[in-house]
């Protein structure tokens, strides 16, 4: 049981660090619209 | 079976990552904070909806910023869904059909300008018809993300600093209104204007407007097969400036299209003072927005009536 809950904690970890890595080193850069 | 089980097993720690990667992207996509959060960046076609209480369906006037910036729907008899969006093409308007994000109903109204048919025009790429089904929705808009993100946690850091429970979560309301145009450029600008116009799109020719072409053939289809009446307004540009290279090429296209169609157009092309624009392509909102309201209200009536 306690292996388990160990795993789940391990994912969830690594899936936060996965996210925040796509979100702040892979990005290409706001668009925001200013007239045309 | 047991291999099976040995291979989960070895493998459980990245089959487990992988699914609660999936499983927290398709929570926050059915959530969708690009449309349903003010934290998020909003794009013309979510503010176009969230302007009329969540209505997806209606009569529409659709086009790019030149339509938003020329219909005004408050004062119009027709009361069209004004649908402007910021780089809009036909292409787009397909995808809003194909993929029924709006049904539009009663009559179809396009706004053709000098850009609204041009495949290489950049685009806005928020535009939920540009995410794959396959495209994870936290990749697609990860920039967003940041954006929103970044200042969350700042927020976070200084209301923890300041003791201040309301600083925790206080946050910038993204701009939900569209861009309207006031006034008049100055000339230097209007002249840097056009001269980058010409630089970006000036050289184009029928490859560099056939998907859009294609959209058109598409639409048309669609109308008739829809029993939608379709019309449609070639968008003024301001005659104190030169037409680009390719439109009388593109427009004769286009008008040789609708007229085997029978879809009736309004040529606004050169039909207005440059005393009415902002820009080269955006009428003013003081002066040239009310008389173009007007006159498409008395056209389509008058469509109305000959189809009585």
């Amino acid at each position: 049981m306690a292996r388990v809950a160990r795993r789940i904690v391990e994912v969830i970890i690594y899936l936060v660090m996965l996210i925040l890595v796509l979100v702040y080193f892979t990005g290409q850069g706001l668009f925001i619209y200013e007239g045309f | 079976m047991a291999t099976m089980i040995a291979f989960f097993h070895k493998n459980s720690f990245v089959l487990l990552l992988l699914a609660a990667f999936v499983l927290s992207d398709v929570l926050i996509a059915y959530q969708d904070p690009m449309v349903t959060s003010r934290r998020f960046y909003k794009n013309d076609f979510t503010k176009t909806i969230y302007h009329h209480n969540g209505l997806t369906q209606g009569p529409v006037f659709y086009g790019n910023s030149a339509v938003t910036g020329a219909y005004i729907e408050e004062e119009s008899s027709v009361r069209l869904t004004e649908m402007g969006l910021s780089y809009g093409k036909l292409t787009d308007l397909k995808a809003i059909l194909e993929q029924g994000r709006f049904h539009v109903e009663q009559q179809l109204v396009i706004g053709i300008d000098v850009h609204t048919m041009l495949d290489i025009m950049e685009t806005d790429p928020t535009y939920p018809w540009f995410r794959s089904w396959y495209e994870p929705y936290i990749y697609k808009y990860r920039d967003y993300f940041r954006d929103s993100g970044t200042e969350a946690v700042k927020q976070l850091y200084k209301g923890i600093v300041q003791l201040d429970a309301a600083e925790l979560k206080r946050y910038e309301p993204r701009w939900i209104d569209k861009m309207l145009y006031f006034g008049h450029m100055e000339q230097e600008k209007m002249k840097e204007k056009e001269l980058d116009y010409d630089r970006k799109y000036g050289w184009a020719k029928l490859p560099e407007y056939e998907e859009n072409l294609k959209a058109l053939d598409w639409i048309i289809r669609y109308c008739q097969s829809q029993n939608l009446p379709l019309r449609v307004v070639w968008m003024p540009w301001n005659p104190g400036y030169e037409l680009p290279r390719y439109m009388p090429e593109l427009k004769q296209t286009v008008d040789s299209r609708l007229k085997a169609a029978g879809v009736p157009t309004l040529d606004l092309l050169d039909s207005y003072d440059p005393a009415y624009f902002h820009d080269l392509v955006h009428l003013n909102r003081q002066d040239g927005a009310p008389v173009f309201t007007k006159e498409v209200d008395a056209w389509l009536a008058s469509l109305a009536v000959s189809s009585k």
